[in-house]
């Protein structure tokens, strides 16, 4: 089910409660941690999902090893980030900041409240209850290629699910008699803001505000649950996909097979793998590209606040990044896909999808930087590449 | 779906125990992908993949294991392209009693 159709009056007060429940959630931890406003400058505020911590882990904390941008973020949910930056709410209690290694560290925003200067999430704004199209003054940047996933417990057998039984699970609980995940308090949901909620929405069916189960509230909430369920053959939950990787060690990824599919995949091709093949080739389904989303000048596009600019613009490849980071090695190593490795697209969340060649290719770099190996061959200044073939980060790229 | 997955997943539906079938399918040459007017992208019923009535994808363009071997076009083409990859079958039938092939699901309570 989309979103883009309803009412945002009508649920504009609905956004209200969940953004004021997560504001005051967030102040009551506001014990101790010292100001955000006394990082070093500039500092930019963003708003929006959990899923996209690793990847924004490396990416603040070398723009704070470089002492070029302080990124501060509070992640209540996908999107309650862009209904905050078309709202100008302001943001409250404690935040997340990276420091100089990307530990994530804990900060306090202004009493009288922080304005959101970006918005960050898994799917397209007009996915977002209340969100209907964008206003011609925001724009949406579009990051790397993130999976979504349907996780168990590592001592479950399950081993893949359909989209007939997410539906039946998902949608009805123990009502739907999808064995073995027919225990209420063993299906892990999140709400109907969370990115993941709404994609396996999109994919299933399933109104977003109607899943069956047990609320997690964040990516790391639903690993903890379905990690140490007591009923580990019952338990599943749904958490992006570098969420998913950075925790194989507590949880295993379902295939997942998509309706009119004739049976599921992984994201990888195995489950050790960490190649994203059926993401990259379009044989698993439940994959979109990571959203910024920022007021910008709307005859140049660009972000008006500069800082925000400089931000966006390393996933965009328009900005280039300080020395001692490396954007697309860093989302590779959260576990996304640069568009540049993908060989299929598609422009709308869980849409159509259409074949992709990227004008300046990555995927031997991928390769080797996802997976340790690559059959492309490695190229240099002084060894250059044959068969027509572009030396790109080393290695000889189809262009 | 072959016949040999079916009676796996229905004996395992019965003993209630899971069977994995690794179905492998390989690459095939598309240069000779045969034109075809466009088909749904998804069937919101089976596992099977589907047309719209119209004209039917061109059955050379089904592998092994019906994977899709011809230049991939809509959605459930890619998503059963052939490939070199392993991919797990659910079979909604055996597994799903609330299923029932060719009918719509059931509205969420």
């Amino acid at each position: 089910m989309r979103f883009c159709s309803r009412s945002s009056l009508a649920l504009g007060p609905l956004i209200g409660a969940f953004v004021g429940a997560a504001l005051v959630l967030t102040a009551s931890r506001a014990a101790s941690a010292a100001p955000c406003a006394d990082l070093p400058a500039p500092v930019i505020y963003g708003l929006g999902g959990s899923a996209t911590k690793p990847l924004l882990s490396k990416i603040a904390g070398g723009l704070t090893a470089a002492g070029t941008l302080s990124v501060v973020y509070q992640a209540p949910g996908a999107c309650l980030g862009i209904n905050g930056l078309l709202a100008d709410t302001k943001i409250t209690g404690t935040a997340s900041f990276w420091d100089a290694t990307g530990r994530e560290q804990s900060c306090t925003l202004p009493d009288a409240g922080q304005t959101v200067d970006f918005a960050n999430m898994g799917n397209t704004a007009v996915s977002c209850p209340g969100v209907g199209a964008l206003p011609n003054d925001v724009g949406d940047f579009l990051g790397p290629v993130n999976a979504y996933t349907v996780i168990v417990p590592l001592a479950s057998s399950q081993l893949v699910i359909s989209r007939e039984a997410a539906y039946f699970a998902f949608g009805f609980g123990q009502l739907g008699k999808a064995q073995p995940w027919i225990d209420d308090t063993q299906i892990f949901r999140r709400d109907a803001s969370s990115a993941v909620q709404l994609v396996l929405s999109i994919a299933t069916g399933v109104p977003a505000e109607k899943f069956k189960g047990v609320d997690t509230k964040t990516n790391q909430g639903t690993i903890t649950a379905v990690a140490q369920s007591s009923k580990p053959e019952a338990a599943i939950g749904l958490v992006s996909g570098e969420v998913a990787d950075a925790n194989r060690a507590s949880v295993r990824v379902l295939a997942y097979q998509h309706a009119g599919q004739r049976c599921g995949y992984l994201p990888d091709s195995s489950a050790t793998a960490f190649d994203k093949k059926n993401v990259r080739d379009g044989t698993y389904h439940l994959w979109a590209p990571i959203h910024f989303f920022a007021k910008i000048d709307p005859n140049t596009k660009k972000a008006i606040n500069t800082n925000v600019a400089k931000f966006v613009g390393l996933f965009t490849s328009e900005v280039a990044p300080p020395a001692n980071l490396n954007v697309i090695e860093a989302e590779i190593k959260s576990g996304n896909v640069p568009k540049c490795a993908m060989n299929v697209w598609r422009e709308s969340d869980l849409g159509p999808l259409s074949k992709y060649t990227a004008p300046e290719p990555c995927a031997c770099y991928f390769d080797q930087v996802a997976t340790g190996a690559t059959t492309c061959a490695t190229c240099s200044d002084t060894k250059a590449c044959e068969g027509g073939k572009t030396c790109r980060r080393g290695f000889c790229e189809a262009r | 779906m072959k016949t040999r997955h079916r009676a796996a997943l229905a004996i395992s539906a019965l003993a209630c125990l899971p069977v994995v079938v690794l179905v492998a399918c390989s690459s095939a040459p598309v240069d000779d992908a045969p034109s075809r007017q466009p088909i749904p992208t998804a069937n919101p019923t089976g596992t099977t993949p589907v047309t719209d009535g119209g004209d039917a994808p061109d059955a050379a363009c089904f592998g092994p294991d019906q994977c899709f071997k011809c230049e991939p076009v809509q959605l459930v083409d890619f998503l059963n392209a052939c490939t070199d990859g392993k991919c797990i079958p659910f079979d909604n039938a055996a597994r799903l009693p609330l299923f029932k092939a060719g009918e719509p699901l059931p509205p969420v309570p």
